[in-house]
């Protein structure tokens, strides 16, 4: 596709008075997978909501799958909305469905997905599997434990085969074993769809894993692509947000070298060391 | 709490808007018949019984109070006008209209809220559906359809209270009670009795809904929404009804 597939120009949104994006500049291509890093209320949300207009920018543009969206009504927004893959923060499973029905939504009421019954059941019994779900098609959300309610989020986002997928803290309170099959899940669909994936959390281990690892279809879970102390990178761009600002944005590499105390402390989940390391320190950006 | 200092005057305008917007969309495809039915089952079928107890209730209440009355004028053979007026045109639609306001406005805000805080909303933004479409318009539908229909069966079950205690209070016969309850009731009488709660069945159930979509701050604002949608629809009621009557007597 010609041009980025997202792009965020001076978006700036407040709520109630209150500055909750500033200025937000972002540009994300084809095959990228963006990290979001920030403490709560910094802002990651909302960025995600705004990059598929489920909530209006008071300033700037957005562009996203060569659209300018920033003005669209919601009927012109269905059809590029349809494109793109979502798990949000809360799950927004329904919990009236059952899981099967929640992962056929999307083919069933994006018009450009219509399909017939028997190959929307064929995609949904695939993306279950995908997430090694494929037994709990009958089961209601309330049934499932939350670790597996954010695999069926991952399936029903995937089901579509969307070009983006946003990912709103998909480890979030989860055991660091179901973190893990969570990571890879997103990293496997990154590689074998060539998706490209926007990834908010407050967890470097997760940005760290998606920056690092492969998927092998061979033994079936992720493996480091370099060794321990090496960096990948696999176009991965870590983004630092602080109180509505980004206050970094780099490579894995750049990020653990930053003195910033707030970029540091998600490396080193403590404030950084006098002395560190010097090199290239990414872009600092005023915090 | 936010919300409270926000001027009345937006959050009136913000309803207005969501209703217009709902209103227009009655018509417009898709329409989610399973969903209406649903809603129609839920809001109309599960009223019922209530409905008729409080119906039945309140024309023996009626009639007891007002048989002192009409005993002192002698005018007890009157008794089935006076009931049948004052229920068809007032209580039948009005408390059938709290009774929805109570059980309905709440059960709307309080499912859309924790649709809102669970992302559920989004999630059909982001999937296709139009939640005025899938959510608000078959609420509407559903109960500007039922509500006529309770507020009918409310009517004559209070008629029927009203006639065990003309009969075995006052000492009319059925007949009489009958013919003087219906002989009574004028044209005008029955569109002011369905008319009252088409348009209240209008407001309850927009008002729930738009409760239920402004929720926000987690399992706590769902609560809150959901006492405000009550509190609010069942002002909107007596406020309408006040109007209602004004344009009929006026009319007569
Ligand atoms: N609907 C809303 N009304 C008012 N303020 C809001 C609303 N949505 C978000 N905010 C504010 O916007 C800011 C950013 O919120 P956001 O949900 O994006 O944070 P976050 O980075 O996702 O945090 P977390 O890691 O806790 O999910 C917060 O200060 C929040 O209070
Ligand atoms: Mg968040």
């Amino acid at each position: 596709m010609p041009g980025p597939i997202l792009k965020f120009e001076n978006v700036s949104l407040s709520y109630d008075g209150k500055l909750v994006l500033d200025k937000i500049n972002l540009t994300v291509n084809a095959g990228d997978t963006f990290i979001l890093l920030g403490a709560a209320g910094s802002g990651k949300t909302v960025l995600l909501k705004l990059a598929m207009s489920l909530i209006q920018a008071d300033t700037g543009r957005i562009e996203l799958l060569g659209h300018d969206i920033t003005h669209l009504k919601e009927t012109e927004l269905f059809g590029i909305r349809s494109e793109v893959g979502v798990l949000f923060q809360e799950g927004g499973l329904f919990d009236s469905l059952n899981i099967a029905d929640n992962v056929a939504y999307p083919l069933r009421n994006q018009k450009k997905l219509a399909a017939p019954e028997d190959e929307i059941a064929a995609r949904v019994q695939e993306s279950l599997d995908f997430v090694e779900l494929g037994h709990t098609l009958d089961k209601f959300p309330s049934e499932l434990s939350g670790g597996m309610r954010r695999r069926v989020g991952i399936a029903r986002a995937n089901v579509t085969n969307p070009k983006i997928s946003l990912y709103d803290s998909p480890t979030a309170g989860l055991d660091p074993i179901t973190a893990h099959t969570i990571m890879s899940l997103i990293v496997k669909q990154r590689e074998l769809r060539k998706t490209t994936t926007i990834l908010a959390t407050h967890r470097y281990q997760d940005g760290a894993m998606a920056a690092n690892y492969h998927w092998d279809d061979a033994i079936h879970d992720v493996v480091r692509a370099v060794p321990y102390g090496t960096y990948a990178a696999l176009d991965t761009t870590f983004i630092v947000m602080n109180e509505g600002r980004i206050v970094f944005s780099g490579t894995q590499q750049q990020l653990e070298t930053s003195r910033d105390p707030y970029v540091s402390q998600f490396v080193l989940h403590q404030p950084p060391p006098k002395i560190g390391p010097s090199g290239d320190r990414g872009q600092q950006l005023s915090v | 709490m936010l919300d409270y200092l926000k001027s009345p005057v937006q959050s009136f305008q913000d309803f207005l808007y969501l209703a217009a917007r709902s209103i227009r969309n009655v018509t417009k495809p898709p329409i989610y018949w399973k969903d209406i039915l649903m809603q129609m089952d839920s809001i109309g079928v599960g009223s019922l019984p209530i409905v008729a107890l409080i119906g039945a209730f309140s024309g023996i209440v009626m009639t007891l109070q007002m048989s002192r009355a009409l005993a002192t004028y002698g005018a007890t053979s009157q008794t089935g006008q006076v009931v049948s007026i004052s229920i068809v045109r007032e209580l039948g639609p009005v408390l059938t209209a709290l009774l929805i306001a109570g059980r309905n406005a709440s059960g709307i805000a309080s499912e859309l809220g924790s649709m809102k805080v669970t992302e559920q909303i989004d999630a059909m933004r982001a999937l296709g559906t139009d939640p005025i479409q899938k959510l608000i318009v078959p609420r509407l539908i559903a109960t500007a359809f039922m509500q006529p229909l309770l507020t009918a069966i409310a009517d004559f079950v209070g008629l029927l209270g009203g006639l065990i205690i003309a009969v075995t209070v006052i000492g009319n016969t059925a007949n009489q009670y009958w013919s003087s309850a219906i002989d009574i009731l004028a044209i005008n009488d029955m569109v002011q009795g369905l008319m009252k709660p088409f348009v209240f069945a209008i407001v309850i159930s927009l008002v729930g809904c738009f409760y239920g979509m402004r929720t926000s701050g987690g399992t706590q604002g769902v609560g809150l929404s959901t006492t405000k949608a009550v509190v609010v629809s069942s002002v909107w009621v007596f406020v309408i009804d006040v109007l209602i009557t004004q344009i009929f007597v006026s009319l007569t």
